[in-house]
């Protein structure tokens, strides 16, 4: 590989650890297309150098984020119990599907959640949540100190068994479909838990790393972690993850969701392609 | 004043804060991580390998190329250690909440790190 290479691959590389580090994402969906389709990398090598992207963004994030208090440690760990077990679910069950239509419905499902971002994409916190009880039980409700408003917020968790269902199918669709699906999560605890925007993309942001860590033996064991390659992707999202969870205490909410749209139609759009093709 | 200020929350605060040791926990692998790969990366680019690459496609693999100095066996050295840091951030907060006293909390990060254990011992498990 030569020196520009890469450098290009590093640059993509820092680009997709800020956007990741902001949005709660692994950042594949950046990575991926221009790695094959500019760069000429295989597709398992860029598969893998997603996955190593992931836990780059995750870990490169997480010291910053759980400093500021916006990861919620215990709401993210209990959800990981069902994105992990949704994992190996959707490995164990990926040889009696056909992949396409659930890349064109997962696709539609993250389209559609666009449009519901947009309209809410003034929203800075969540209004009138009702604790679950549930939640009250396990001590997942929290507060963190939003230096974008100058104020301290506490924040309940609700709907969490509905919650909890949506994390597991974003497992199965990780174990399926080998992405990330660290969209569904946001969205999971941002629509369904009700959590403030912050709370959401940072506890995403740390539960994705877990759950890619459940797939590194059979990327490793199929050569898929390619050194030359994952070595200027994990060093560059690193630094873009401590350059973006930088900026996520300083950004307000509101501006996350409309930078979060986009990337949602992205991936959306992505996934209808891939399916129908 | 202060003393008693600080006495009272003594006694209310617990033993340490989970976030406070897993940004520590996490901000170490990912700097000693880094350090290797970049370790790795600036061999291999100085130095190119000639015929083919060494396999590094399992631990011991890694290990034996990376003893002989080989970049590519560095680089995946540190990739090891970072793709180890998700596993080290269920094992640390299972740890603090046995140490908090946090009892259903233990039993959610055990669980998860069972699975995980599951998931990388079958390989099936999926990013």
């Amino acid at each position: 590989m030569s020196i520009v290479v890469a450098a290009e691959i590093f640059a993509i590389s820092v680009g997709s650890g800020v956007l990741g580090s902001l949005l709660g994402l692994g950042g594949g969906t950046l990575l991926v297309p221009v790695l094959t389709l500019y760069l000429g990398v295989p597709i398992g090598q860029a598969a893998g150098a997603s996955l190593v992207s992931t836990i780059a963004t995750s870990s490169g994030a997480a010291s910053v984020l759980l400093k500021e208090r916006m990861t919620n440690i215990r709401l993210g760990m209990f959800l990981n119990l069902a994105t992990t077990a949704g994992g190996l679910t959707g490995a164990l069950v990926a040889g009696y599907f056909s992949s396409g239509w659930i890349m064109v419905i997962f696709g539609l499902l993250l389209l559609y959640s666009a449009l519901a971002m947009f309209q809410k994409r003034a929203s800075e916190l969540p209004q009138g949540v009702v604790e679950h009880p549930i939640a009250a039980r396990l001590g997942l409700s929290g507060q963190y100190s939003d230096k974008s408003l100058g104020q301290t917020v506490d924040y309940k968790v609700a709907g969490v068994p509905t919650g909890f269902g949506v994390m597991y199918l974003a497992g199965v669709l990780s174990g399926l479909l080998g992405i990330g699906s660290g969209a569904l999560k946001v969205l999971g605890m941002d629509v369904v838990m009700r959590l403030p925007m912050k709370v959401s993309t940072a506890t995403s942001n740390f539960m994705i790393g877990v759950t890619a860590a459940a797939g590194v033996g059979v990327y490793l064991s199929q050569g898929k972690i390619e050194p030359a390659t994952a070595a200027p992707v994990a060093l560059g999202v690193l630094l873009g993850a401590m350059i973006g969870s930088r900026l996520v205490p300083v950004l307000k909410s509101s501006t996350l969701r409309r930078i979060f749209v986009p990337v949602l139609l992205l991936i959306g759009a992505q996934m209808v392609w891939k399916g129908v093709r | 004043m202060s003393h008693a200020a600080s006495n009272s929350g003594a006694v209310r605060r617990k033993p340490l804060d989970v976030e406070d040791l897993l940004a520590v926990v996490l901000r170490w692998g990912v700097f000693l991580s880094g350090a290797v790969i970049l370790a790795g990366f600036v061999l291999l680019m100085a130095a190119p390998a000639t015929g083919a690459p060494a396999a590094v496609t399992s631990v011991p693999l890694i290990w034996a190329a990376a003893r002989r100095g080989d970049p590519n066996g560095i680089i995946m050295v540190g990739l090891l250690l970072l793709m180890a840091t998700p596993i080290a951030r269920v094992a640390f907060a299972g740890l603090s909440f046995l140490i908090r006293g946090e009892r259903r909390h233990v039993l959610i990060s055990a669980g998860v790190f069972l699975v995980l254990l599951l998931g990388l011992a079958t390989g099936r498990g999926h990013a």
